[in-house]
This record gives C-alpha cells, structure tokens and sequence, in this order.
C-alpha cells in the first residue's frame, strides 16, 4: 500500500501539472492569433523595411537605404513632429475629461455607475467613418455650429476654419478616444475602496484634493494604460487627418499611407512604419515613465 | 523605379462608380481603424512594441506576394463568337466598367457568369495580377496605363479580333496611350471624358481662368483638390509656361520645380482640403463647405441636381484639363481569352456601349453610340475626339519617369518629394 501522504502530493503534483497544460491551452487560441495575425505581419514588416524596390517590385536584397531616407527626410520630421504635437495635445484632452469622468462615475454617481458606464460603451458602436462624416456636418459651413453662431449673431458668415483644420481632427480623436480613456481609468479606479476617498474628504480634504492626491495615484495604472491608448492611437492616426483636416493637417500616418498607397514604395513604407512603431515604444515608455514621476 | 498610382493617374477615378469605391475603402479604413485600435490594445497586454497594423497587413500581402513580373506575350489566335456559351469571367477593377448592368440581358441569354472583383485600391489591383489570381478581365485607366503594361499585367490585344475596334473614334483608336512600347494595343477605350473644374455658379461669380488664381487671398479656404501633384503641377507646368501643354508627358526642369513648388504651396495652403473622391467633392460643395473642386468630372453635375443644387464646369483658358479614358484589357493570368475577346467587342459596340457612356457619365467611343446615348453622355463634345490627333489632350500629364529624365529634367520621383515637401511646408 502506498503511503497516503504522498498519494496525496503525487495527486497535488498531479493536478498541479493539469492546471499547468490548461492554462497553456488556454493561452493557446489568443497567442496563435497574436503571432499569426499580428506578430508575424509585423515580421515581415520588418524585413520588407530592408528590402529594395527594383522595377516595381520589393526585392530581398538587404539594404539600409530605406531606413536612411526615412531618418533623414526633413518632410518626415516636420510630420512627425506635427503628429507628436497633435498626439500630446489628444492625450492631454482625452485624459482631462477621462478622468473626472472615470472618478464621478465611481464615487459620485455610484448607483447609477451601470447606466453611465453603458453610455460610454454605446458610445464605442458609433462607426468611426460615420461619426467622421457627423463631425462635418456639425463643424460645416452649413453645420450646426455654424448655423447656431449665425442665428445667435455672433458671426455674420460661416467660420471656415472650423472644418478642414487641426480643430476638427483633434474634435474628432478626443471624441473618438475618450471611452479608451475612460475605461482602463475607470477599470483601476475600480479597486479603490470608496471609504479610502471618503476618509480623506472627512479629515478635511477638498473632493479636488482627495481625487489628486489619493485616488490618482492609487489608479495611476489605469491613468497611464488610458494614455498609451490615446497616445499610440493618434500616432497611428491617418484617416481622421484625410478627412476632416485641411491641407496643411496630415500627419506621419498619412506618409505611411502615401508610400503603401500612392507610391508604391512598400519598403520606404515599412521602414517608416518601423520607425514609427519603435518610436511609440519609446514614446510610451517616457510617458508612463514621466507620469510614474508625477504620481509621486 | 517605383509605381506611383497616385490620385491624378487613376483619373479613371472620375466614374461615379470608381467614387463608390472610394467609400468602399472608407469602410475599409474603418475596419483597418479597429484592427488597429485591437492592435493597440494587444500591444499594452502584452507589453510588446505595437503601432497601426495596417502597413503590417499589407505587407503580409506583399511578402507572400512573389513578383511574377510576366512579359506579356502574344495571344494566341482565337476561336470565333459564341466562345462565352456558358462560360464564367472574372473581372478585377472598377465597378461599373464590366458590363454589369449593360449586358447583363447578353449574359443570362449566353448562360454567362460575371464576378467583378475590386481588390480596395490600385495597389491591390497590381498585386492581385502579380501573384497570379485569375481573372478574365480588367480595367485599364489611361493615367495608369503605361504603367500597368510596362508592369506587364495585361496581354496585347489583337484589335483584329474585335469586330467594333474600326468603328471607335480614331482620336480614341489610334491614341499611343492605347499602346505598349512595342507599340501593340493593350487596352480598348470603353468610355472617355475631360478634365474640368466643377463649381457652384451662385458663389462663384467669375470662374478662374488660370490655375495661378487660386493663390489669390480671395480663394482662401473656398476649393478643394485632390492629394496628388500631377494634375496641379502639370497645370502650373503649363500656366507658367514652362511647357507647352502638348506633349506626351510634362517637362520641367529642376529649377522650374522650385518655383512651380512655390507656386503650389501658395495654392494648396489656400485649398480647404483634400477631397476624397468626386462623390465626396460633390458632397462638399452642396453642403456649402467649398465652393469649386480641381480636377473634377462632369458627373458630379448630375449628383449635385440629385441634392437640388445646380453646378457648373469650365476649364483653365491656358491649360485646359487633359483627357482621360478607362478600358478593358486582358490579364496575363487569363483563364478564358477567347470569351475575354467576345465581352471586350460587345463592350465597344453601338448600342451597349451608349448605355455604357450613359451610366457612367462618360463619353462614349463610337459614332453610332453618340448618336443612340443619353443626356450623361451627350454632354461631351465628340469633335474632340473625331480626329486622328484629338483635340482634347490625352497626354499624359505625369513626368517622365526616373530612368527616362534626362539631366536636369525633375523625374517622377521628384515630382513626388516635391509634393510631399509643398505639404509638409504648409
């Protein structure tokens, strides 16, 4: 007969080993798709960056030619600044509305937090070219902006610059991003106990000071996902620039689009891409950095 | 050397169908816009490096896309009519340039299956061929098509097998754009059209007659253009007159680029946006939120009295604005050539191709069809292309490619580093 203590580990060891292979296969459906659909692409992203483009076609033959004109072009650099201003200024935005928003819906409005949240979420559904087309019809000469100014006499003609402008594009990302925003904030702001802001705001804390000095920091993680999200997104953005920035409003993504798109010049396109994505790397880990920083 | 297939060479773009499209890929972008985001939110999970997926994806595509860069090869001589009894085509290209509706009484009659296929935009397009799907057809675009046959994504055609090629308007037939290096045919025009700027007459009192206006304070924020040089820098080209505006391609030389640059950072700084496709222009002038659209198409007129507002269209006294045609041509991946013939002549002939012109705003190809059309096509001036030589300039208003520029001479390389220079100056 076997010793009823170790049948007991053996079945602990057992069982131990099982939870082990379950929990693999339950990472395997997400991680096949993540490397099929994402990881790979962007490997051979990475390799078309070193290809050259020989009568219309991406050859293999290994160059760093693409990297140097993407590094040195003075148009990606304007672009790339532009894009960084207009991405800081979106996340800043999104992150100052998120975050009351986020806090309120916590501890303020808790009985109601359900409906609130769904709100934020409905607000997901709304197709992102329809809502596009909705902001132009709203910031449009004949929109309802427009329409209300001149009905109020505030102007007596359209504001042109309300479309086709910096304005519409960052109108459209904060309105776009903000349940990105709120969502990781609001996630975090979940594990902070209502009583934690409620003592401070009975030893005398103001509801500004108690959400700054006690809530932010204790969701500084949501805060710092919710900017990456916004960050990176805007980055990344080329479509909102196309179609309701002017001229002089398109941004890296839109290069990124004319080297895949117009050019044809996929491994120029690649390298920028690359460039780019290592780029919001470095960009999103200075912001969590910096924002760690703060949060001190 | 790269292909560039920017907005201006896909002028066959000007078909309200090709618009459609344009908003087709709008939804694509929507779609590219989620992955993305999903691609975002991945990359925080996993704490791995992570930006927009699109490029990824298409590069995807373009890793397992072998080049098959086929020289294009004589077909072989053909059966007679009747060769499509049963048979299936596949198309690739723009929607509304494959007989859809037009012979679609032809196809049930023949126990002939039609998919049309358009892979999102001309890069695809490209792509689709080169990796060897079949397909029976396609459109062949006049901006572009030097470009596709020096690609070599289509077959001569052996004009002798199409029974209504005599009859097209010789200004159509006999055009060298038709024709490849090697001076065979390659592409059968199926409708044409011009190059004007549309506008709202009621806000515009006095139409420019030079695109150098649109520099003025008084155009400010009031047009809208396409985000391609060709077109502007062809018509600076020429109202600066560095070119004269006949010959097959644009030359200028680099030091005419610097000021011909200067000359459009001017006009697009003024322009109130980039347009995306001539529904959207269209859209954008009734809605009030500009006032005239470059590089427009006749069509937009008959969107615009849809809407209730009636537009206009003219041309720039100095310059003109070009001519373009769209056309069928054969894939080299072809499965069924001799029902590709047959489909082509039916295409080109009298009556189907006036219901062609009709449903795509365009110019017809032939006498008799100008005679049988509708109003859409009618409003096209056919003395233009009754002659040998057309008076409307078919030229190919693009530069002369990298490895054809003579020293000095801005290439087509430079001509889009100096666009993106004009934008990024802005």
């Amino acid at each position: 007969m076997n010793d009823p203590a170790s049948s007991v580990a053996g079945a602990l060891v057992r069982k131990c080993r099982r939870d082990r292979v379950a929990a693999w296969l339950q990472l395997l459906p997400g991680s096949t798709f993540f490397i099929a659909f994402f990881l790979v692409p962007l490997l051979g992203l990475l390799a078309m960056s070193f290809f050259r483009l020989v009568d219309f076609e991406p050859v293999a033959d290994f160059t760093l030619s693409n990297y140097a004109e993407v590094l040195t072009s003075s148009v990606h650099a304007r672009l790339a600044l532009r894009t960084v201003q207009a991405a800081t200024i979106v996340t800043a935005i999104v992150l100052l509305i998120s975050f009351p928003f986020a806090y309120t819906l916590n501890f303020v409005f808790r009985k109601h937090r359900q409906l609130l949240f769904f709100l934020v979420l409905v607000s997901l559904f709304g197709g992102y070219i329809v809502r596009i087309y909705a902001w132009r019809s709203i910031l449009g000469n004949q929109g309802v902006i427009n329409q209300g100014l001149m009905a109020l006499s505030i102007v007596d003609e359209p504001v042109r610059e309300l479309l086709n402008s910096m304005y519409a594009v960052g109108a459209s990302l904060v309105n776009f991003l903000i349940p990105l925003g709120v969502l990781p904030i609001y996630a975090a702001m979940q594990n902070v106990s209502p009583g934690i802001a409620e003592a401070a705001r009975d030893l005398g804390a103001s509801r500004l000071r108690a959400a700054r000095q006690i809530v932010l920091p204790l969701s500084m993680r949501g805060v710092r996902a919710a900017a990456a999200f916004v960050f990176i997104a805007t980055l990344g953005e080329w479509v909102t620039p196309r179609l309701l920035g002017g001229t002089k409003d398109l941004l890296i993504g839109n290069r990124i689009e004319y080297y895949f798109g117009a050019s044809l010049e996929w491994p120029a396109g690649a390298a920028l891409a690359i460039t780019l994505i290592v780029g919001m790397g470095v960009a999103a880990y200075a912001i969590m950095s910096l924002m760690k920083r703060l949060a001190r | 050397m790269t292909i560039m297939f920017n907005a201006k060479q896909l002028r066959s773009a000007q078909h309200h169908t090709q618009v459609e499209k344009v908003f087709s890929t709008e939804e694509d972008l929507m779609a590219i816009r989620g992955r993305a985001i999903t691609a975002v939110m991945a990359l925080c999970l996993v704490a791995a490096a992570c930006g927009s997926d699109e490029p990824a994806s298409t590069t995807a595509a373009a890793t397992t896309a072998a080049p098959t860069t086929a020289a294009a090869t004589t077909v072989a001589a053909a059966e007679e009519m009747g060769a499509c009894d049963g048979a299936t085509l596949s198309f690739i290209g723009l929607d509304g340039e494959a007989g859809e509706v037009e012979l679609e009484a032809w196809r049930e009659e023949n126990n002939v299956s039609l998919e049309t296929n358009w892979p999102g935009n001309w890069q695809q397009f490209v792509t689709a061929i080169k990796v060897g799907d079949v397909y029976d057809l396609a459109t062949i675009a006049y901006f572009q098509a030097q470009r596709q046959i020096e690609a070599g994504l289509f077959h001569p055609i052996d004009t002798s097998r199409l029974e209504n090629w005599n009859t097209m308007f010789a200004g159509l037939r006999e055009n060298v754009s038709l024709r490849g290096a090697d001076g065979q045919v390659y592409g059968v025009p199926i409708a044409w059209g011009d190059g004007p700027f549309i506008y709202h007459p009621e806000r515009v009192a006095n139409p420019p007659q030079s695109v150098l206006e649109l520099s003025g304070p008084e155009w400010e924020g009031r047009f809208t253009m396409f985000d391609s040089p060709i077109w502007l820098f062809s018509m600076l080209a020429v109202g600066l007159g560095f070119d004269d505006g006949v010959g097959e391609k644009t030359y200028v030389t680099d030091e005419q680029m610097l000021t011909i640059k200067d000359e459009a950072i001017k006009i697009v700084r003024n322009a109130a946006g980039f347009t995306n496709g001539y529904r959207d222009a269209t859209d954008t002038i009734v809605a009030g939120d500009s006032d005239l659209n470059l590089d427009g198409w006749e069509a937009m007129l008959t969107w615009a009295e849809e809407q209730g507002e009636t537009l206009a269209f003219d041309f720039f006294v100095e310059s003109g604005g070009g001519g373009w045609w769209d056309g069928l041509a054969i894939p080299v991946t072809a499965d069924d050539i001799d029902c590709a013939y047959e489909y082509i002549d039916l295409m080109i002939s009298d009556e189907i191709n006036a219901q062609v012109g009709e449903n795509l705003v365009s110019g017809v190809v032939n006498e008799v069809s100008a005679t049988l059309a509708g109003p859409g096509a009618q409003i096209y001036d056919y003395d233009l292309v009754r002659p040998e030589v057309p008076e409307v300039s078919f030229r190919d208003q693009s530069p002369p490619e990298d490895d054809e520029a003579e020293e000095g001479i801005a290439s087509f390389s430079d001509w889009l580093n100096t666009w993106e220079e004009v934008k990024a100056e802005l």
